[in-house]
């Protein structure tokens, strides 16, 4: 146990008035805010989804003419208003849009930006700045801070193969379900839930941090599938990986889980060649599972309590390229979907395409403030820790 | 070290960090002489083989060439891909086990997270890595001076967009920051200038290639030193100071020695690397006979990597993968893919190895290999398509063979076979072996099915 530690659990034992002031400074801010029941569902879209392509700015000649063989025209897009329209695959992103259910940011992106899939990622899921490299995740380093009894593996879950960088914290990591089977077995070892208990090597840092692990492992396992128990969804979900992922984040809310924070990703978007056919199948997957998300949370009236943002590593650039395409770019559209949004419709500017770097939009909203918005409006929780100290941006939740 | 003999914990604890274990039938219950071992550690020394999985010539449309972007690639070429890169990792890892080459990978596992870096095709991995292995023993100066000068990581580290007209400061951070010095050892001005002497750096197909147009031939002032610097000369720089020793030596020592090493022992070794011209053996012979590396503070501290644990599982049970699919998928979903680490500054080792899902993976590793079970990524086999569902269903995809261990602890009767295999498979003292180990003792029990229940104990995944 650590000073900080101490001092907050001994505070808690003999309440604050025995504690000289000055030792107050040392508590955990945060251990003084209660977790509300507010669920942030991340949507990540591998590849650099084409943001110019799905948020379409049909009156604008010069996307017409950098893109000339794969700019949408206006009678094949989905109108918003006037001048914005969406790409042909996103028809229930438009009835959230028309609901009030969704706000859109564009321009979103950061400084000196990094053109690799890999690199641009890694800046999105760790919120580091350019030049630096971080080894743990803005999720992850918001379970660090949570208050010792609410710091458990499953507020954070990530349906992935891998533990997404983003979840990975210092001192506790989020929780990964490849599967619920894999679960379910390992819940069978009989040996291993014998030695789980209480165990704690203090010679060996190592081996305490494995029993930890094991013994988180099965709490929260034992937690995840008791509560995936209690709730079957009744919604047809499309038959592919990220239907299948958002199913069993709508089970879990619909089961009351404890779980803050929510990660999802969908692949297929980096667009190279051929990009009208491919993006449009991409997107459509998005939009029919989002579509049976979204039904799914509304049926138990959650859809107020829930937060989904859609992000990509970056856009794409603004001209196409020779093979129907568009290489990899910088600032992008970024989503917010929700049934209690402040802010509505579209959030601010579309890009600037007479104003580009290297032939790629400028970013006029650094991502981190996005975050640092969603981690206080949403999650209750001090940015400054996380993200470090952006400025939130007004009303959006 | 007062004599040269080592205790068998001490010989276990010199052949985990040295390599992969001590294979069962060369395991013994007395002492070990020390300077026999190390013989032994050091024979692939004088042994080096080219990994050769995917025949170079044949494969033209694989070329080195990187691509600007990486392209969109069709299912077809993504599996062709995923294949020979499965191929080439496999095999790397078949000869971890192989005598006459198992301390060389052991270094290149080490190296090839020191200069984290992802090649664009199987065909640039399999050359970038016969670069480290070529290189892993002999001296980091030519290591050193070969791998940055290699396309792969020229071009992951965008040499080609450092113009004298247009620097680019990715390369010369990264060297300085993760390859030699560390933070604190050079000043953003020296980054700026070492991108400077580094313009011209470029590459064509599989070579190194110098761009005399784009090289900037003024004047540059690195580490306060005046001159007309190019890239050599900066290597030259960077090698001849003292940090450079001492970073290398510190991220060796973290994790051949302990994650926690006093940073008193790690200069007395960083001397004697730097006073021998930076000679890898040389400073590993001085750890693998020091005091301090068999302290027991620092035996069984360390967290096997995935490529640790699969070799030491292979070294007692003659494991194999019958489809380099599936091999790379558990190094993917172990979290150690050979040839795409999570970002510029390589994997993060020891605690970072370990999650929910990393750990189960590996506890639930020994009885699934041993049972043909499959395991969790092939389940969803319907949703992902990642594999022919014939090769799963007919249980082809790894063989084990546990007759050395049968045979080199079978003599033993069921009451002594639990603590002579734990003795054998576990670095630590486990006292309470009766709560981990409820065996039912009323029929004779077998070594493989003790070993397979110690090695899905968390203690296992130590060395």
């Amino acid at each position: 146990m650590n000073r900080r530690k101490f001092i907050y659990t001994s505070s808690l034992a003999t309440g604050s008035v025995f504690i000289p002031s000055f030792l107050k400074a040392f508590e955990t801010p945060s251990a003084k805010l209660a977790v509300g029941n507010k669920k942030l569902v991340v949507m990540q879209l591998s590849g650099g989804n084409d943001g110019l392509n799905t948020l379409v700015p049909f009156r604008n000649d010069l996307y017409y003419s950098l893109r000339p063989d794969i700019a949408l025209k206006r009678s094949e897009t989905l109108l918003l208003n006037d001048d914005i329209s969406l790409n042909p695959a996103l028809s229930e992103f438009r009835n959230l849009y028309d609901e009030g259910h969704m706000c859109i940011l564009n321009n979103i992106g950061y400084p000196n930006p990094d053109y690799s899939h890999f690199r641009s990622m890694d800046i999105w899921q760790t919120a580091s700045a350019t030049n630096t490299i971080e080894t743990t995740g803005w999720i992850g380093r918001y379970l660090d801070q949570l208050p010792d009894h609410l710091k458990k593996p499953h507020m954070a879950i990530d349906f992935s193969r891998t533990l997404n960088t983003a979840l990975k914290g210092s001192e506790i990591n989020g929780f990964s379900i490849p599967d619920y089977g894999l679960m379910s077995s390992l819940l069978s070892n009989k040996l291993l839930r014998k030695k789980k208990a209480n165990f704690h090597d203090h010679h060996n840092d190592s081996n305490s941090y494995l029993h930890k692990t094991l013994s988180e492992t099965f709490s929260s396992a034992d937690y995840i599938l008791e509560k995936n128990k209690s709730f079957r969804s009744k919604i047809t979900y499309p038959n592919n990986v990220l239907g299948k992922d958002l199913k069993n984040i709508a089970e879990l809310i619909n089961a009351n889980t404890d779980t803050n924070v929510y990660y999802v990703s969908a692949a297929g978007f980096d667009t190279h060649a051929n990009q009208l056919k491919q993006q449009y199948r991409y997107l459509k997957i998005v939009d029919e599972a989002m579509d049976a998300f979204i039904k799914d949370i509304k049926t138990n009236n959650l859809f107020n309590d829930v937060l989904i943002m859609v992000f990509s590593e970056f856009g794409r650039r603004v001209a196409q390229n020779a093979s129907n395409g568009t290489d990899h770019g910088a600032a992008n559209v970024l989503f917010l979907i929700s049934g209690a949004l402040k802010s509505k419709g579209i959030y601010n500017p579309l890009p600037d395409l007479t104003n580009l770097i290297d032939g790629n939009l400028k970013y006029t909203i650094d991502f981190k403030s996005v975050y640092a918005t969603i981690l206080s409006k949403w999650l209750s929780t001090d940015p400054s820790k996380i993200v470090g100290n952006w400025n939130q941006l007004a009303n959006i939740v | 070290m007062n004599n040269t003999f080592l205790t068998p914990r001490e010989a276990q604890h010199l052949h985990w960090r040295a390599g992969f274990g001590v294979p069962p039938l060369k395991w013994q219950e007395k002492k070990f002489d020390l300077e026999e071992e190390l013989e032994q550690i050091f024979i692939p020394v004088k042994f080096f083989e080219e990994i050769k999985t995917i025949p170079t010539e044949k494969f033209d449309e694989m070329s080195m060439q990187p691509k600007e972007m990486a392209s969109m690639q069709t299912g077809v070429a993504e599996k062709k891909d995923k294949a020979f890169q499965g191929g080439v990792s496999f095999d790397f890892f078949k000869l971890m086990n192989n005598p006459k080459n198992t301390f060389r990978e052991k270094m290149s596992l080490f190296w090839l997270n020191l200069f984290a870096c992802q090649p664009e095709t199987p065909l640039a991995g399999q050359q970038f890595l016969n670069t480290i292995r070529k290189n892993a023993l002999g001296d980091f100066k030519t290591l050193l001076r070969e791998v940055v000068k290699h396309p792969v990581m020229l071009h992951y580290l965008s040499a080609r967009r450092n113009k004298k007209q247009s620097p680019n400061e990715n390369l010369a951070r990264e060297l300085m920051e993760l390859f030699t010095l560390g933070r604190g050892n050079y000043t953003e001005g020296d980054v700026k200038e070492a991108s400077r002497a580094l313009t011209g750096w470029s590459y064509k197909d599989s070579s190194f290639k110098f761009e005399a147009n784009f090289h900037d031939l003024e004047e540059k002032t690195i580490f306060g030193k005046r001159g007309n610097f190019d890239g050599d000369s900066l290597l030259d720089l960077i090698l001849s100071k003292y940090d450079c020793a001492h970073y290398v030596t510190n991220r060796i020592c973290k994790e051949f020695i302990n994650y926690n090493i006093s940073p008193s022992a790690v200069k007395i070794y960083s001397k004697i690397f730097f006073d021998s011209g930076y000679d890898i053996c040389k400073l590993m012979r001085t750890i693998f006979t020091s005091k301090e590396f068999y302290k027991p503070e620092n035996t069984g501290t360390q967290i096997k990597s995935p490529f640790d644990l699969l070799a030491g599982i292979a070294l007692v049970s003659d494991l194999k993968f019958n489809n380099s699919h599936i091999f790379l998928d558990l190094q993917r979903n172990l979290g150690q893919e050979i040839f795409k680490p999570p970002n510029v500054a390589g994997w993060a080792t020891g605690k970072g190895w370990i999650n929910n899902n990393t750990l189960t993976l590996r506890l639930n590793l020994p009885d699934t290999f041993f049972k043909k079970k499959k395991l969790s990524f092939m389940l969803n086999n319907s949703l992902n398509q990642s594999y022919n569902n014939n090769e799963i269903n007919n249980g082809a995809y790894y063989v084990s063979d546990w007759s050395s261990l049968n045979l080199r602890f079978n003599h033993l009767n069921s009451l002594d076979l639990p603590q002579h295999l734990l003795d054998y498979l576990i670095p630590s003292d486990l006292k309470f072996i009766d709560t981990f180990l409820p065996l039912d003792y009323s029929h004779s029990i077998n070594p493989t099915e003790v070993a397979i229940k110690i090695m899905s104990l968390p203690e296992y995944q130590l060395c």
